[in-house]
């Protein structure tokens, strides 16, 4: 009577015996002794790539019987250069974790989400989106990632192939500010060449909390040459080790600081007179503007007292063009404040007026290593959509390809989204209000996320779909630009842990067969792969044996000045394309959107070393580095703490007109009276990451859902809390 | 009915037992002579209970307590509930940390099915150390009569019975899941309180 109907008994396994196994290799213990002194036989070495950031580090992978085993940078890879950081080796624990998805997953109309077949969820998928094109048209479908090498790809494809225009990607939230800053300007974004610079001005960008490995050896190797270095920030980041001067700015007024220093150069006539006259265009307009922006009047706007402006612009100066100010990602103007991307078309030009563009020591634009592509002949591509980009029309001046993701949450809520998905990225936390993005993406018909982990944006989903880790899968072949380019393939290094999983591009291959435009999806990732590295005169053999190979003949020529990709092809010191657009045509100083006043803060955030975004928060031992050292706190400036009666440690509250948050807080002297600081990687809220849900409080909660006017971004420090005491 | 077969008929019934709940398993556990063949086969008498639920209920009690898709769901892996690795030579930060997948019971469970040669005979979507697995391992075992291998295999895969109890009776005291996995790890615990090892079992092959 016990034994039921087995739907899986081994006693039918007629050739199985267990007398092929000795008693010896029964008993685990001996077993394990005896196959891990095996060790050199069964240790593989596979060279792969990171995710643990955007960096995407080179690494190498040791596998001991399929399982990982250790973990080291890629010598070969630009970005590792040999090292790999901490978030590199603690994310890589995401393989074993057991709270990542397993299996495709749908929403139930009791809110519960139930496991489903590929098939099912592929044919559901597929059946509603194309109900939606036929009534809604293929414009209200979009699609948002954090691109990764197989997304870029695939995810970008199949939008295309649905007819929709409207690709995002998550830089709404990260340098998109910045970018459009720099691109109507100078024409795309340079890297500081930081290892031969003299003189390094770093504007919110902290190199020891977003950390790349090449990045920390290029300033050690600054410094041992004698650079001098420049913080500007309203904290003294954890790169303050390496420097000779914190500038605790008042945030938010860095555009002030930039443009007297640019008022200094002209001034005293300490500019690149002979770059200007060559390749730039508007530059008396521009010493029209900055000639009101003296360093007395900046002194009043930033803090920073005006002798110390006049004197690092006047060394700047003498040291062109081995100084620079360092480029940043979001840092202090990637997407913070109204006034960030003015900041970023200021500081692209005061580099340029150092004449240091292409430089030893300044802005270089990089070697692209030029992949190929799929042959069009033999697999067609689809038709590029006859419709604009959502939010091209409101934002013209922001980067195209990348648009602007917090669109599709607006929409969604005026009713003409109606579908999006969601891959690789989790927008919901981290590109906007929270509660706005739940609300819309619950207006929409068909939400689809595709991730490793039950984020917050997978919780407002109808479909969840699991990929593998990062590194139990093949991806598509990438370049990295930079001095020397390089071509790089992350590949799969363990087997599945979770079989029911697929990778991306499997998925949006399947997808696009069930949404009827899978004549667009008939190549695989090997297909693309060879072709990538096909003009490189590089085999897939060698890739794979390599992971990483520097692309000798794709350097970056340095000290010869290129045309720039602007309409003039000039460094635009005054910009028509602005104009068109509204805005001045020369930068000019825009003050914050938002002041604190009365006892209330700035509420600011930033990365920390061993955290990215937020998907890390749920890596155990990551989260344990969090907790062993209270890093979830707040800062708080010591004496503005007084004044309210809070001492170190004491729970506060933070209090916005969006929310309302409770948090330990962090007394320091190292921090502007002005602003309170929270780490940018906490308060989850998705009751599926255990680690992670409850530490913390995520910014986000409190930023309004707004849009920087000129690039479309998240503005996420333009909001104003007040702080106080929970027992107070 | 010999008694080994009984027991492999318990385990048999076990491991269905900690998959989603069917039609067949429901009807084993609603028939009147249940709890005596299940106390006489383990030798061990079942915990009082609570009523038999329904078995839409029990499949929402299984769903909530042991789902991936449920929140806090409960594992039934063994690697979960031990260290990664013992193996020294590890060089990961997480090594010999708990709670993770595909830890040294998983290779080892692995290496024993597809040495026996079973590893095409369950279903791929299970992991070689879930709970399902291991038991019906352990029941090919008695069924072959091979003693000290199943002694072995109880006493070192099975050994984490008191966590998983404990992890039910956090989420829900009056599961019956909860009542019969400590009937379980009843049985289970008369071979491993001997913390049985192959150099033990050559010594006495009889704990």
């Amino acid at each position: 009577m016990l034994k039921p109907v087995s739907r899986r008994s081994f006693i039918k396994a007629s050739a199985a015996t267990a007398a092929a196994v000795s008693l010896t290799s029964f008993d685990m213990h001996s077993w394990m002794a005896s196959a891990s002194a095996d060790e050199k036989a069964a240790i593989s070495k596979i060279p792969t790539t990171c995710n643990g950031c955007s960096s995407q580090c080179g690494m190498i992978a040791y596998t001991k019987n399929g399982r990982l085993w250790k973990l080291e940078g890629h010598p070969d890879h630009p970005r590792s250069k040999g090292t790999l950081c901490a978030r590199g080796h603690g994310y890589a624990t995401l393989i074993y974790s057991k709270e990542r998805l397993e299996q495709p997953m749908k929403r139930m109309e009791n809110g519960k989400y139930e496991p489903i077949s590929w098939e099912q969820a592929f044919k559901e998928i597929g059946d509603k989106l194309k109900e939606i094109i036929k009534e809604h048209g293929p414009e209200s479908v979009a699609l948002v990632q954090d691109p990764r090498p197989t997304g870029n790809v695939y995810a970008t494809r199949f939008i295309k192939a649905l007819g929709s225009p409207n690709y995002y990607t998550h830089h709404v939230a990260c340098n998109n500010s910045r970018d459009t800053g720099f691109n109507h300007t100078i024409g795309g974004v340079p890297s500081a060449d930081i290892a031969n610079s003299s003189y390094i001005m770093f504007i919110g960008r902290s190199y020891g909390d977003g950390i790349r490995p090449s990045s920390m050896s290029a300033l050690a190797q600054a410094k041992e040459n004698g650079a001098k270095v420049i913080i500007v920030d309203p904290r003294k980041n954890n790169t303050s080790p390496f420097a000779d001067q914190w500038l605790p700015i008042r945030p938010g007024t860095d555009l002030a600081l930039v443009l007297a220093m640019a008022h200094i150069l002209i001034e005293k006539d300490l500019y690149d007179a002979g770059f200007i006259e060559d390749h730039a265009t508007g530059f008396e307009e521009f010493k029209k503007e900055v000639k009101q922006y003296t360093p007395e009047w900046a002194e009043k706007v930033t803090g920073i007292d005006a002798q110390t402006i006049k004197t690092i612009a006047t060394d700047m100066a003498q040291l062109k063009p081995k100084a620079v100010i360092e480029q940043s990602w979001r840092g202090a103007f990637g997407c913070n404040y109204k006034n960030s991307t003015e900041t970023g078309r200021a500081v692209a030009l005061f580099n340029a007026m150092l004449g240091n563009i292409q430089q030893e020591g300044g802005y270089i634009f990089g070697a692209s290593a030029g992949l190929g592509d799929l042959d069009p002949d033999q697999f067609p591509a689809p038709q590029e959509p006859d419709a604009v980009k959502d939010g091209e029309e409101d934002f013209p001046l922001a980067p195209r390809g990348r648009g602007v993701a917090n669109i599709v949450p607006l929409r969604a809520k005026e009713g003409k989204m109606k579908a999006a998905f969601y891959h690789h990225s989790n927008a919901a936390l981290g590109y906007g209000n929270p509660e706005y993005y739940k609300e819309a993406l619950n207006e929409m018909d068909l939400v689809v996320t595709i991730d490793v982990q039950m984020s917050e944006t997978a919780l407002l989903s109808h479909y969840v779909l699991p990929e593998p880790s990062y590194m139990e899968r093949d991806d598509a072949v990438d370049g990295v630009g930079g001095g020397t380019a390089a071509v790089v393939l992350r590949q799969k290094a363990v087997d599945r842990v979770h079989p029911n999983t697929k990778p991306a591009d499997e998925i949006f291959t399947e997808l696009a067969k069930a949404s009827g435009v899978g004549e667009y999806f008939t190549f695989t990732l090997e297909d693309y792969n060879k072709a990538a590295v096909e003009p490189l005169g590089i085999t897939m053999d060698e890739l794979r044996e390599k992971g990483s190979i520097p692309l000798e003949d794709k350097k970056a020529e340095i000290g010869t000045v290129p045309e720039f990709n602007t309409p003039s092809g000039k460094v635009e010191f005054a910009s028509q394309t602005f104009e068109d657009a509204g805005f001045n045509a020369v930068p000019t100083w825009i003050p914050p959107l938002v002041e604190p006043k009365n006892g209330s803060y700035r509420l600011t955030t930033g990365k920390q070393a061993i955290h990215s975004h937020t998907q890390t928060a749920n890596i155990p031992m990551l989260m344990q580095i969090t907790k062993d050292y209270d890093l979830e706190r707040l800062w708080m400036n010591r004496q503005e703490a007084k004044k309210k009666g809070i001492q170190d440690s004491d729970l506060v509250e933070v209090s916005s007109d969006s929310a309302s948050s409770t948090v330990k807080v962090k007394l320091t002297d190292r921090l502007h009276p002005e602003t309170v600081y929270i780490p940018s990687h906490y308060g989850i809220t998705s009751k599926y990451l255990t680690t992670a849900k409850g530490v913390g409080f995520s910014y986000m909660e409190h930023v309004p859902f707004h849009f920087q006017p000129m690039s479309g971004c998240s503005m996420i420090h333009e909001v104003i809390v007040d702080v106080r005491k929970v027992d107070a | 009915m010999p008694d080994h077969m009984k027991q492999r008929d318990l385990l048999l019934f076990y491991a269905e037992l900690y998959k989603p709940p069917g039609d067949a398993v429901y009807e084993v556990i609603s028939h009147p002579d249940f709890r005596t063949e299940l106390e006489q086969a383990s030798g061990a008498a079942l915990n009082d209970c609570c009523d038999l639920p329904s078995l839409s209920s029990l499949k929402e009690e299984f769903r909530s307590l042991f789902s991936s898709s449920s929140q806090n769901g409960i594992s039934l892996i063994e690697s979960f509930y031990k260290p990664w690795t013992t193996d020294q030579t590890a060089a990961l930060p997480f090594a010999q940390s708990k709670g993770m997948m595909m830890g040294d019971p998983a290779w080892h469970m692995r290496y024993l099915l597809e040495e026996i040669g079973l590893n095409s005979s369950y279903d791929p979507m299970f992991y070689p150390d879930h709970i399902s697995v291991i038991l019906e391992l352990a029941a090919f075992l008695l069924e072959e009569q091979e003693t000290d291998k199943f002694t072995l295999l109880v006493s070192q895969h099975l050994n984490w019975l008191d966590d998983l109890v404990e992890a039910i009776r956090k989420q829900k005291k009056d599961s019956l899941y909860l009542k019969l996995t400590e009937l379980l790890n009843k049985f289970v615990n008369e071979f491993t309180i001997c913390n049985q090892s192959f150099d033990r079992l050559k010594e006495d092959s009889v704990c």
